[in-house]
């Protein structure tokens, strides 16, 4: 089956799914000097890795980026002409608490679904739609859950951007160092995990629905206002009784690194300001550091 | 042969101006000396090169008095609107009304470059943990913060969707700081699918689908209605077509003005005084009226230059076309002590310069100009657009000014640069353009000596 690259968690998996082609969500790897995209100052180098996959790749379909970010939006007009993957722009509204942005994200989820079909999909029936949904709905209940058993450690929140796939390492070295990452907030985190479909809307109107569970629901650092963000995580860090913040961000990403402010006002826990610049075993050094520093303070 | 005009530095202006009032200069309200300024901050006024008419003289002190105007607007009981962002479509709406005065915050960018960074907005930025990677415009969160520079609005608005990430990062930060913002969307523009219909925006390069101009303006009706609630005025159609119609007597000045500085065959006007008289028209500096004239008197001064045949720097000056705005305003002079000369600029505000329809309903039309932002869609479009505004003015060279930390400049001028090479074998430049380039210009000015020699080999037959 033909498959369809994106990494951000505003674009819906089953909605690809339901067209008959393969969402594949991707944690890119961050790529070296030589890489297509070369290390530009002032670029992400999530939204650079990202690129730099969807540049290697000769096997995906399409790849859908989106402009939850300007760096995002526009690391796409540099892929564009050097891939043979199609590639979809998709429009993320910003502002959140009106109607029509709401009907902008279902509209260009038409859009999508209508670009989807050029690269050979197929025309969803809502009862199509619905069972996909139901059915992802179903796979993301039964993934197993990150709140782990009491116990012992320090009790952190990891919050902030996507991770790099070299990075899945951070969850054990907390564990290494005393401490427990009681939930991921980041953008690659339960954070951005859908809202539960309601099934009576979902057959009511599956499209609303699937905008709902996305748009209406997922915090987001980049929606205006944010304010989503900050009381999902202050309750969530209430609740799980967190001792102490790790905000992980990538350099030159503007939206989570001039939050990190309120978020230490915000959530009353020490917060560790975690910078990281790839996924290479310097960087790694560097973060081992800091969060056993940082760990060391808490206990 | 024509006769060579000289810029003046500002101690010469106190000269110049003692000459001009005995010659019976007649000074708006603003008028005055250009050194007082300097001598209440603006530092940076001391390095500058400036040009010495009547004109420029007003321009100046038009611009560096718009603080008093909007403290003068507020204890005249007008309401103060903050209009961020979108650089010249919500400031329309609000002169539409009589009570109503509207400003950019985003102005703040330029004050670390004309104080010299005496103010130290960068400084409690950097307190605030929006430091140099991040784009000037973080001054604006130094200036509500001390309170300096501008009254605090009664209204904030701010654009955000396909806008960068420096500035809606530090409009959320306002907000997160007891600023409440009108937020409204304007989406990344994109063309028409296959059967949907299809518009034309201000300016006639960019293309947008008709439904994202449907999307706009229900957004601007957000904005409407907020600065009604803040005046207690209704603000209706015919007060907006009228806005726009006097919104585009000055696009049209400014036009003008810019076509014959830009394709004079010597420079009749610098291109620091041009910079400046560009940036009226995204808000008119706090007083349209006093804009216009401003301008008015501006082209007759050009206009008298090239009667008489004079004009600055050499007739063979290379032709320059400017892209982004320069975050030091000293880097204009430079480019022309180098033997070059500007003949057209985008400086992310072209939507504010082009005309904005008036025969179409007023909000459509404002959508349409906000959706015009070269800005708001790939940065090939922008290409496409600086590539056709520097073939009617004839460059023959691009320079593009990187902003430090901004997040479009990562990549934007690598595009843009090699669609102009493409497309136009135009040469290009980039550069940074930091807000004090002082420690760095001899580096600038090497940078720019060479693209001026590769013209001069090019034109070599
Ligand atoms: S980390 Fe930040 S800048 Fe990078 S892609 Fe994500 S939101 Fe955009
Ligand atoms: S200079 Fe660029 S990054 Fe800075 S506010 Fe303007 S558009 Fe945004």
């Amino acid at each position: 089956m033909s498959q369809i690259l994106y990494t951000c968690p505003f674009v819906p998996a089953e909605w690809i799914a339901a067209h008959g082609l393969r969402p594949a969500r991707i944690m890119p790897q961050s790529t070296g000097m030589h890489a297509a995209v070369a290390p530009i100052e002032g670029l992400c180098p999530f939204a650079r890795a990202f690129a730099n996959h969807v540049l290697g790749d000769s096997t995906s379909c399409g790849a859908i980026f989106t402009t939850a970010c300007d760096q995002m939006r526009r690391v796409r007009d540099l892929v564009v002409d050097g891939t043979c993957v199609e590639t979809f722009l998709l429009n993320l509204p910003k502002t959140w608490r009106n109607a029509a942005c709401t009907q902008l994200y279902i509209d260009e989820l038409g859009r999508m679904g209508r670009w989807l079909y050029t690269l050979g999909g197929c025309v969803p029936s809502a009862d199509a739609l619905a069972a996909t949904m139901l059915d992802f709905d179903g796979r993301r209940q039964a993934m197993p859950d990150r709140r782990v058993a009491d116990s012992g450690g320090v009790r952190l929140a990891l919050v902030g951007g996507p991770l790099l796939a070299g990075e899945s390492g951070l969850f054990d070295l907390v564990v290494r160092n005393g401490g427990r990452i009681v939930f991921d907030a980041t953008e690659t985190g339960e954070r951005t995990l859908p809202d539960r479909f309601d099934p009576a809307l979902l057959r009511q109107d599956p499209v609303g629905e699937l905008a709902r569970a996305y748009f209406d629901s997922i915090p987001a650092v980049w929606k205006r206002p944010n304010t989503g963000l900050f009381d999902w995580l202050t309750r969530e860090c209430t609740e799980r009784r967190v001792q102490g913040v790790i905000c992980r961000r990538l350099v030159w990403c503007d939206l989570w690194h001039a939050e990190v402010h309120r978020l230490r006002d915000a959530l009353h826990v020490p917060l560790l300001d975690l910078d990281v610049s790839d996924d290479s075993p310097a960087a790694g050094e560097r973060t081992a550091g800091r969060v056993q520093a940082f760990l060391e303070t808490l206990q | 042969m024509t006769q060579k005009l000289r810029q003046i530095t500002l101690d010469e202006w106190d000269g110049r101006y003692e000459a001009l009032k005995s010659a019976g200069l007649a000074e708006p309200f603003y008028g005055g000396k250009l050194s007082r300024h300097a001598e209440d901050g603006d530092y940076r006024l001391r390095k500058l090169m400036f040009d010495d008419s009547a004109a420029a003289l007003r321009l100046w002190n038009f611009l560096l008095t718009e603080e008093e105007r909007l403290t003068q607007a507020r204890s005249e009981g007008k309401k103060i609107v903050g209009v961020m962002k979108d650089l010249g479509t919500t400031a329309v709406m609000a002169n539409a009304l009589d009570n109503v005065v509207a400003f950019y915050p985003d102005g703040a960018w330029w004050i670390p470059c004309v104080m010299e960074n005496s103010d130290r907005l960068l400084a409690v930025a950097d307190s605030l943990g929006v430091d140099e990677s991040f784009c000037p415009v973080r001054a604006m969160l130094g200036a509500f913060v001390t309170g300096n520079h501008f009254p605090i609005p009664d209204l904030l608005t701010c654009s955000v969707g396909a806008t960068c990430d420096d500035f809606s990062a530090i409009a959320q930060r306002l907000e997160g700081l007891g600023h409440t913002i009108v937020w409204w969307e304007i989406p990344h523009r994109r063309g028409p699918e296959q059967g949907e219909q299809c518009v034309t925006l201000p300016g006639g390069t960019f293309v947008a689908a008709q439904s994202q101009v449907d999307f706009v303006r229900a957004q601007l009706v957000l904005v409407q209605r907020a600065l009604e609630e803040v005046s207690g005025v209704q603000l209706d159609d015919a007060a907006l077509s009228s806005a726009i119609a006097r919104a585009n007597d000055i696009r049209r000045l400014l036009s003008e003005l810019r076509r014959t500085v830009f394709t004079a065959s010597r420079c009749p006007m610098p291109a620091l005084e041009m910079l400046i008289a560009e940036m009226l028209a995204i808000h008119y500096c706090s007083d349209r009226e006093e804009t216009a004239a401003v301008l008015e008197e501006l082209g007759a001064e050009v206009q008298a230059r090239i009667a008489a045949g004079v004009g600055f720097g050499s007739p063979d000056a290379v032709k320059v076309f400017w892209v982004n705005p320069v975050a030091d305003l000293r880097v204009m002079n430079l480019l022309e002590q180098y033997g070059a000369r500007i003949c057209g600029t985008e400086y992310m505000f072209t939507h504010a310069l082009d005309l904005l329809r008036e025969d179409v309903e007023p909000l459509e039309a404002l959508a349409l100009a906000a959706l015009a932002d070269p800005m708001a869609g790939s940065a090939v479009d922008r290409a496409a657009r600086i590539a056709a505004d520097a073939r009617t003015f004839g460059a023959e060279a691009v320079i593009i000014s990187r902003i430090p930390g901004a997040s479009h400049c990562a990549v934007e001028g690598r595009i843009i640069a090699e669609h102009l090479r493409k497309t136009c074998g135009l040469a290009v430049l980039e550069i940074e353009i930091p807000p004090l380039t002082d420690a760095i210009r001899p580096a600038i000015a090497t940078r720019i000596e060479a693209l001026v020699e590769t013209i001069h080999q090019r034109r070599q037959p």
